[in-house]
């Protein structure tokens, strides 16, 4: 009973007061029955509010649903639907009064009378308000009306407690909007903290979880996909017993129900009060019902649930988006609690609480998507850097004839190279590469059957077993190609395994890499064979020039002694000796033509004397001399004594090249000794080794030197840089080569006093075997 | 007439010496290296010769005792693949020709390399058994009758 002391804004402040204290959208029903103490005795509290597009629809058809209720006896009832046509409510609603009362509901015409819930009381007083909801961010705004009532009996409400009770009634509508809120905010701000420290091994089922108690609801189930994906499937569920679910466990954008009729984009959400009504054994309301529920959610195919409950069944949903692209659903049903409806600002929560989940899910998909992109990239990168290690570090011709080296079946056999790829493909197990014949007809080889696999124009594609020229193999196909298709390469995938993206495009690249270094391996064969090509004919050229020089070599011996005449001497010995160094560089020239082609220095041997070599060396020695003499006027001295020494000492001597030998020793001591000195030649015995050694003062040549002047191309930094003298580095290469052919040695002692020496070691031969 | 010869092999220089000194009853002047080149040039600006005879292929100098430091430099092992470039005749023709100078005294690269060896536009006499040929370019380029 309102106390007379107490004026509407006191009892508008309690309410405020008490109101703020509440934190669950199911709290409105306390706040109902705070109200209704207002106005005590008031037995009942009920708050109306109009059935989702009632507006939609001609008046006559609009409904109302209990948003919340509140009664004395608290005892359970079922809530259901009003008509606004044909109650008192609805009359309030669409009538100017503040407030419409009846002193008894029973008796009322304009009161519903099908609801026998309704029986039990007598006075009622029907105010009508204003409520607001969102929906997809947009406030919408809908009719409704707050009803209180008095047990049969009781005295009607009086126009005083009318007045006030209407003051009271509009306010119920902020203060829920008050509280929704709040409720709002709350639940954000655990779904933020929640999803950002989410434990990935249940991902989004603690989320379900805050979501369903702060919704009051049995279940909560999120639906998720890839976007362009046909199949969402369940992602997370707080129904223990997947049987029991209001639905089904994924849904494919063609089958019936609330999920796909979101997904495929009929709108953002969908709440439906009570789906019993829909199900075929339902009572003879379910045709209206359907129908109702047809208009307002027109394509809707209906098929979740076909049990039976006393209690309403209310469902609804919201799509799960990340501001560009649909990637589930999430669903609410069977509201824990009176009024077991989910009214507009439950709907309002699954949104925002979708738009959160979407945005993280989003991100979430985006970094698993950027971290298979890297790691994609990061194996094509190892793959690369290990081909690139190994043809630089091994043999470029010998890595690359291996791993393209072709069985009968024209399959690379080769594990090398294929290893790396299998290493590196995420799923791989093992590969092959088949070969195209170009020169054979082979429509039914392995590799023509798995390029079929490829669609015209395809470079690369996944191949299910179903479709495999082998039996039960899954794998990824790629073109091997370089310009034209050469083959094809095989990536045997383990049946289990997903294939991340950008699989194929990894496989289209190592396809090329494959084509690639076929192409080089066949410009380096056209290569080898063009120079073989012209090693020969260095060889012919060898032995054209050879024979004419040789000849005037010795007419130019024969005819040296018989001049008299000191300036036809003079220039006759010049001639010797350039005839000479003709001689010598001709037989580089086809030394070095043998060793290019790969053919070892294989001379006939045969013993030759002390003496013998000395002879050969005077020859050598005069021969430079008289290049010399008028220019850088060096002498060449031979120790003949040195040579005597060794008197019945015999070596075994291929004497042809010994005296190449000696002409390019000879040669470089021209070059590189100072003006007007003496080059030495004299010969020892050494551990078993004939010595000819080779000494002059002039440009110097170090440790280091020393041991590289027999590499082939090598030439010390001074005589490049400053002398800047021609030649290529190949006389003292020959002269090394020339002496393994003997099993001897050559070795250079590192300048001492401005003088360098040279040595070639002969074996010496064991006479008392012959 | 004054000729200068620059040749770094002994036997040519002293056959071309004589030759041109017969041909043209001239002064002629060998040189035997590039350095040698290089250290007269001051003074062939200031006293310019009336012809040039440059070989492609010179050394940069002549070895000698008193001035050799060889034993400074060192080794590595990187020089295998190096391929330097020894035609310092070259540089020997474009130090006359951007020489204000030298510019007008005409000479003739005198050289056993053929076109393939040589830079595109570099205008050569190729060595032959004779001088016939290099006496009539150098008659022409002087404007010389026989």
């Amino acid at each position: 009973m309102m106390q007379p002391h107490d004026t509407t804004a006191n009892y508008i402040e309690k309410l405020i007061e008490f109101a703020a204290g509440l934190s669950n959208l199911a709290d409105l029903r306390k706040i109902l029955d705070r109200a209704a103490e207002i106005a005590s005795p008031t037995d009942a509290c009920i708050i109306w509010d109009e059935v989702p597009r009632a507006a939609d629809v001609s008046l006559c058809t609009a409904h109302l649903y209990a948003l919340a209720q509140w009664c004395r006896d608290d005892e359970h009832w079922l809530t259901m639907e009003v008509p606004v046509g044909n109650s008192l409510t609805g009359e309030a609603i669409m009538g100017n009064s503040p407030w419409l009362s009846t002193p008894d509901l029973h008796l009322d015409g304009r009161t519903y009378k099908k609801d026998p819930w309704l029986s039990r009381f007598g006075p009622g007083l029907s105010i009508p308000v204003r409520l607001e909801s969102r929906s997809n961010g947009e406030v919408v705004e809908h009719r409704g009306a707050v009803n209180f009532y008095r047990f049969k009996g009781q005295q009607p409400f009086s126009p005083v407690e009318a007045d006030v009770l209407a003051h009271i009634g509009r306010l119920i509508p902020h203060l829920y909007r008050s509280l929704r809120d709040r409720v709002a905010f709350d639940l954000l701000m655990c779904l933020d903290r929640r999803l950002d420290e989410a434990s990935r091994a249940e991902p989004l089922l603690h989320e379900a979880k805050l979501i369903a108690d702060k919704l009051r609801c049995e279940e909560v189930s999120i639906f998720l996909g890839r976007p362009g994906d046909e199949t969402f499937h369940l992602r997370a569920t707080t129904i223990p017993d997947k049987s029991d679910l209001f639905g089904k466990v994924g849904y494919k954008l063609t089958d019936p129900g609330i999920v796909p009729w979101l997904l495929n984009g009929r709108e953002a959400s969908i709440r439906l009060l009570d789906v019993r009504k829909l199900t075929k054994s339902s009572s003879d309301f379910s045709q209206y019902y359907a129908a109702h529920v047809a208009h307002r959610y027109p394509h809707l195919r209906w098929s979740e649930w076909k049990g039976a409950a006393e209690k309403p069944i209310s469902c609804m949903a919201a799509l799960i988006t990340d501001g560009r692209h649909t990637l589930g659903v999430i669903q609410c049903s069977r509201a824990a609690a009176e009024p077991y409806y989910f009214g507009g600002r439950e709907l309002e929560m699954l949104e925002l609480a979708a738009d959160r989940i979407g945005r993280h899910e989003g991100e979430s998909q985006r970094d698993r998507d950027m971290q298979q992109e890297v790691g994609s990239w990061n194996a094509l990168s190892r793959i690369l850097v290990e081909l690139s290690n190994m043809v630089t570090q091994e043999s470029a011709d010998a890595i690359v004839a291996e791993s393209l080296f072709l069985n009968e079946n024209r399959e690379s056999v080769s594990r090398r190279t294929l290893e790396i790829f299998v290493g590196s493909v995420p799923g791989a197990e093992r590969a092959t590469a088949y070969w195209r014949d170009p020169a054979a007809s082979n429509s039914g080889s392995l590799a023509n059957l798995w390029l079929k696999a490829l669609a015209p124009g395809v470079k690369s594609a996944v191949v299910k077993s179903s479709e495999s020229p082998e039996p039960q193999v899954d794998a990824l196909v790629a073109e091997i190609s370089c310009g034209a298709p050469l083959g094809v390469l095989v990536i045997h995938l383990n049946s289990n395994a997903d294939v991340p993206p950008h699989s194929q495009t990894l496989a289209e690249i190592l396809g090329r890499q494959l084509g690639l270094y076929h192409h080089l391996y066949r410009q380096q064969d056209k290569l080898r064979k063009q120079l073989l090509r012209e090693v020969r004919t260095f060889a012919d050229l060898r032995h054209q020039i050879k024979s004419p020089i040789l000849m005037a070599y010795r007419y130019l011996c024969a005819m040296y002694n018989s001049f008299s005449d000191a300036e036809s001497r003079r220039k006759l010995g010049a001639i010797r000796g350039l005839t000479s160094k003709s001689l010598g560089v001709a037989g580089c020239v086809g030394l070095y033509a043998d060793l290019a082609e790969g053919k070892p220095i294989a001379p006939h041997l045969a013993p030759m004397s002390a003496d013998s070599i000395l002879t050969t060396v005077v020859e050598s020695a005069i021969d430079h001399e008289m290049i010399c003499r008028d220019d850088t006027d060096i002498l060449f001295s031979v120790d003949h004594g040195s040579f005597k020494a060794l008197n019945r000492i015999y070596v075994r001597i291929n004497r042809e090249l010994f005296m190449q030998c000696m002409t390019n020793l000879l040669d470089n001591a021209a070059k590189y000794s100072f003006p007007k000195t003496t080059v030495r030649i004299r010969a020892t015995l050494a551990d078993g080794f004939v010595v000819v050694s080779v000494t002059n003062r002039g440009v110097s040549l170090s440790l280091k030197g020393a041991g590289m002047c027999w590499n082939r191309g090598w030439r010390g930094q001074y005589v490049r840089e400053k002398m800047k003298s021609s030649g290529h580095g190949i006389g003292l290469w020959l002269v090394h080569e020339i002496m393994k052919a003997h099993d001897g040695r050559a070795k250079a002692i590192p300048t001492q006093d401005k003088e360098t020496e040279f040595q070639l070691y002969f074996p010496k031969m064991d006479i008392s075997r012959g | 007439m004054r000729i200068v010869v620059v040749e770094d092999d002994y036997h040519q220089r002293d056959w071309l010496a004589g030759e041109l000194s017969k041909a043209f009853s001239a002064d002629v002047e060998p040189l035997n290296s590039f350095g040698a080149f290089h250290r007269r040039f001051k003074e062939f600006e200031q006293n310019p010769p009336d012809y040039f005879v440059v070989d492609v292929m010179l050394v940069s100098d002549q070895l000698s005792e008193e001035n050799d430091d060889s034993n400074a430099y060192d080794d590595d092992e990187e020089q295998v693949d190096d391929v330097e470039d020894l035609r310092q005749g070259l540089i020997a023709v474009k130090m006359i020709g951007d020489s204000a100078s030298l510019r007008r005294v005409p000479a003739t690269l005198y050289t056993v390399l053929t076109r393939q060896d040589l830079p595109d536009g570099i205008v050569f006499m190729p060595k032959q058994e004779d001088i016939s040929a290099l006496a009539a370019e150098i008659r022409r380029r002087l404007g010389i009758s026989k």
